[in-house]
């Protein structure tokens, strides 16, 4: 099996690792992994602000980059996201083209159980106790809720409660810049229900960079790791 | 132009190019569990978890007779003339019940039209009064068995066919119907439940079971 | 007590989570009894099939409007009430002027109407001389405190019980530690008093049923209740959106807008007002008004995607789930209707230019698509409004040649890798204080730090 491998603009630059350990992952499945070097940007920041004609030029720049992929794998929920349920609408001149990408287009955690079939990593985060933090795309727009915590659980970690888990962390893109008093007291919202745990892993690279950003700056030691780093982790050779 | 004319014009220019939605039909208040009980056990419960008191009679001499007990614990009353009548049926008339205006008593009675289990809600209308239905801390409504209709939809339909006393002609709404489903309250004050404001704090259907 | 408008948004919602941390805590805390309440009352029915009906039954009352209107018109006429119809909030302004001087009002009991505060009625009816008196228990609460709601179903809940005494210590001097229970009597006895003095009650409507010439309403202390059948003369404000076909319909609409709302299975109270008193009625308004308003409901009617905001039962679930507006409540929105609600219908009515940034106060999460009652497509229609302001010129002009730049560095990988690897090098937190966007970024947080190879930079060099 080929896969295709999307690292977004956003995992590229400040999730590189988290990015080779997903194709690591994926490796380590059985599965060929290709990185088609044409990649950029699928186009969301430009979408979710209302800059349709700009997001429809790099809707066009991803899908010719990925047209003859069999599988097309990507370490966030929000990218995937957009891919699968926006551009069919945005490409409406391409519909067949966007709708074959869509239908191919998996966020990681659900591409291994439910593509790959994979319940079991290893056994590598035993002791280990985590919070599961669901990125509003993954959970709303894919529908992602139990894939990555059973994984999880199923490397031998303790995933916990936690009050506020499926509450928009406050990144928004854009919005955290923008209205960064409000965005950072939704991140409050969520640090200030967090129990005492090893660290907090999510689908998505950008929530990731709000809450530890925000952690960071009121010194919390709590620390963040993307779900990808933490399943590879989770496969203990 | 007048507003109206105006009005109803930007309507139909915003509607021009619009598609029409056709009503989708009945609302059937789809459950996933249907309730166990018949309509007076899904009644009083739906209207004791709301707060309110249901007690039950056969007849509706056995009911004045609890009545007129209870109400013999208030100085002041408001009696509909719905509820006087049937507080006279198969009783004494009642010389010892003196009318007061709603506003400064302690209690008052009216006759409910029906009831709906499942909202737990009493169907009250105008000839008993309004500030009866409301002014007093205190409120019991009498409601015949028969006229505890399953669903809300069934006790809209019916307030809307049947003839009401003193209607010279059928099938009308009468001026205002209240539903009322329990004890009035309030949680505007920190969040915290509180009974009696505005309208009674404490309400009593007494059911008849056969009239 | 008018509001501010919504241009200051992020001013004021700075303030206030700066100023008044409580309002935050009161407002997390009132909004999660509300969603656990929700959620349960939702699990007890087949919410799906409900909502996929009120859904349907709002479309086609608005795909119909005109002729409904019409017929509720003539039904209320038929009932003895009379009609009126408001273009705009001076209209309608003008037309309670007229009805107040006909009848020498100098007393008004007031229901809680959203669209009274949206028409600004109360400051134009003390101007006439009028004593308006707010009767919900919340409304109360905040018009002694002299500002406007802060949450369309709950209007104090901005309001801790700390406040509620210290107000009432205040205005009537209770005890400071007086419980819910005294604060609520002592409100009790200070309005029993107004509603039976009052020679006017106004209200609002929830839903105005065309088949019968029908107002309903809906709540739970019977102060509306009140308010329609004491005074001798009751005006009802009715939106032109709030039509609903058949007098079946609304046996559905009252329960799902009650769980929707409150977790109710139905509100305490249910009005269903059909005219004044007649013949043989004991009690009740010698005369009932209904004002039909428009007020900026057609020109969102005309919108060809916005106009599904218009099914709104005003329930205030997605306030009480939104993230955002959790945070502050509904005050640095500005304007009466707040949260995700607020903000697609402000351009609608108000016009995009005077309602932004509103439909950018929302990070598009999508919890308010999982809760509202008659579906309103809410992100999808921030997203249009988003467009349009894009296409009006009315966002960052430095954003948006920002984006351009970025769109065309993304159609050319070459070039966009070279960038990101400037960046790479680039001390972001330092960098982040000149860049525009950043700014926003590192005056609350850390800012990111750049991985030390970029993945593409890995991928070249070979993955292990």
């Amino acid at each position: 099996m080929k896969v295709s491998f999307f690292a977004t603009c956003l995992g590229d630059q400040f999730y590189a690792d988290a990015c080779a350990d997903a194709v690591r992952l994926l490796r380590y499945a059985g599965v060929d992994v290709d990185v088609p070097q044409s990649q950029t940007c699928c186009g969301q920041p430009a979408y979710n602000t209302g800059r349709r004609l700009e997001a429809i030029r790099m809707a066009h720049q991803t899908l010719d980059t990925f047209d003859s992929a069999d599988y097309v794998v990507l370490p966030s929920g929000s990218c995937a996201g957009m891919i699968r349920c926006f551009y069919p609408d945005l490409l409406d001149n391409e519909l067949e083209r966007a709708q074959v990408l869509a239908d191919r287009t998996y966020e990681l955690s659900h591409f291994l159980v439910e593509v790959l079939g994979i319940q079991d990593l290893g056994s590598g985060l035993k002791g280990k106790r985590i919070a599961y933090h669901h990125s509003c795309h993954a959970l709303r727009e894919l529908g992602i809720r139990n894939q990555p915590i059973s994984l999880l659980k199923n490397c031998g970690a303790e995933v916990v409660t936690w009050e506020a888990d499926e509450e928009c962390c406050g990144f928004g893109g854009l919005f955290s810049a923008k209205l960064p008093e409000v965005s950072a007291a939704m991140a409050d919202r969520k640090l200030d229900t967090l129990s005492a745990v090893d660290f907090v892993t999510s689908t998505d690279g950008g929530c990731l960079l709000q809450l530890s950003g925000r952690g960071n700056r009121r010194r919390l030691s709590v620390q963040f790791r993307h779900l990808a780093s933490v399943l590879w982790e989770g496969v203990s050779l | 132009m007048t507003a109206r004319s105006s009005i109803l014009d930007r309507v139909r220019i915003a509607l021009a190019n619009r598609e029409v939605v056709a009503h989708p039909g009945s609302f059937e208040g789809w459950r996933p569990f249907v309730h166990a009980g018949n309509p007076t056990e899904q009644f009083t419960e739906m209207f004791e978890a709301a707060g309110g008191e249901v007690v039950s009679f056969k007849t509706q001499g056995e009911a004045s007779l609890w009545v007129r007990g209870f109400l013999a614990d208030f100085n002041s009353l408001s009696v509909g003339e719905l509820a006087r009548g049937r507080l006279n049926e198969d009783a004494e008339p009642d010389e010892w019940i003196e009318e007061m205006d709603p506003s400064v008593v302690e209690a008052g009675v009216s006759l409910a039209f029906g009831a709906v289990a499942e909202t737990g809600s009493l169907i009250m209308t105008p000839q008993d009064g309004r500030r009866a239905q409301l002014l007093p801390p205190v409120h019991v409504v009498f409601v015949d068995q028969a006229k505890i209709y399953e669903t809300l939809s069934e006790g809209l339909l019916a307030l809307k066919n049947e003839l009401l006393p003193g209607d010279k002609e059928g099938g009308e709404l009468p001026s205002a119907v209240g539903l009322h489903s329990g004890p009035s309250k309030s949680a505007d004050i920190g969040q915290v439940l509180v009974k009696g404001v505005h309208g009674p704090g404490r309400v009593v259907t007494v059911i008849v079971e056969s009239h | 007590m008018s509001f501010s408008g919504p241009k200051h948004y992020r001013e004021e919602s700075a303030k206030s989570l700066k100023d008044r941390p409580s309002v935050r805590t009161s407002v997390t805390s009132a909004t999660d009894t509300f969603n656990a309440n929700r959620s349960e009352a939702y699990s007890q029915i087949n919410s799906d099939l409900w909502k996929d009906w009120a859904r349907d039954v709002k479309s086609h009352a608005l795909t119909n409007l005109d002729q409904y209107l019409e017929q509720a018109e003539t039904q209320l006429l038929a009932n003895g009430a009379k009609v009126h119809w408001a273009e705009t909030a001076h209209d309608a302004l003008g037309l309670l002027e007229e009805i107040v001087r006909d009848h020498e009002i100098s007393t008004a009991v007031k229901a809680k109407s959203m669209l009274s505060e949206e028409l600004g009625i109360n400051e134009h009816l003390e101007h006439l001389g009028v004593h308006v008196r707010e009767t919900d228990l919340g409304e109360y609460i905040i018009q002694l405190i002299g500002e406007p709601p802060s949450h369309i179903v709950g209007p104090a809940i901005h309001r801790s019980l700390e406040d509620c005494q210290r107000l009432f210590h205040e205005k009537f001097g209770t005890p400071l530690d007086d419980g819910p229970d005294a604060l609520a009597a002592t409100a009790r006895e200070a309005l029993r008093e107004e509603f039976l003095a009052a020679d006017l009650g106004i209200s609002g409507g929830n839903f105005l049923v065309a088949e019968t010439g029908t107002v309903a309403l809906i709540e739970n202390e019977g102060n509306i209740r009140l308010s329609t059948s004491l005074p001798r003369v009751h005006i009802a404000l009715v939106g032109i959106e709030k039509i609903v076909p058949r007098l079946e319909d609304v046996s559905g609409f009252v329960q799902l807008t009650s769980r929707a709302a409150t977790g109710q299975p139905i509100g305490n109270f249910f009005s269903l007002i059909q005219g004044p008193k007649r013949d043989g009625d004991i009690d009740g308004p010698e005369e009932v008004h209904v004002i039909l308003v428009d007020n900026g409901r057609t020109r969102l009617l005309a919108d060809d995607k916005a106009w599904e905001a218009l099914r709104c039962v005003r329930c205030g679930a997605c306030l009480n789930i939104c993230p955002v507006y959790r945070q502050t409540g509904g005050h640095p929105y500005g304007w009466t209707y707040s949260g995700p609600i607020g903000a697609i219908i402000a351009p609608g009515m108000l016009g995009l230019e005077e309602a932004m940034p509103l439909p950018y106060t929302s990070t598009l999460c999508g919890a308010c698509v999982d809760v509202c009652p008659v579906r309103i497509p809410i992100p999808e229609l921030l997203v249009h409004w988003r467009e349009k302001a894009v296409e009006e010129g009315l966002t960052s002009a430095i954003e948006s040649a920002g984006i351009k730049a970025y769109t065309k560095a993304a159609e050319r990988p070459g070039i966009f890798r070279a960038a990101g690897a400037v960046l790479q090098r680039m001390p972001l937190d330092a960098g982040g204080r000149a860049l525009p966007i950043l700014s926003g970024w590192v005056k609350e947080r850390s800012a990111p730090e750049s991985s030390a190879k970029s993945f593409m930079q890995q991928w070249k060099e070979g993955i292990e």
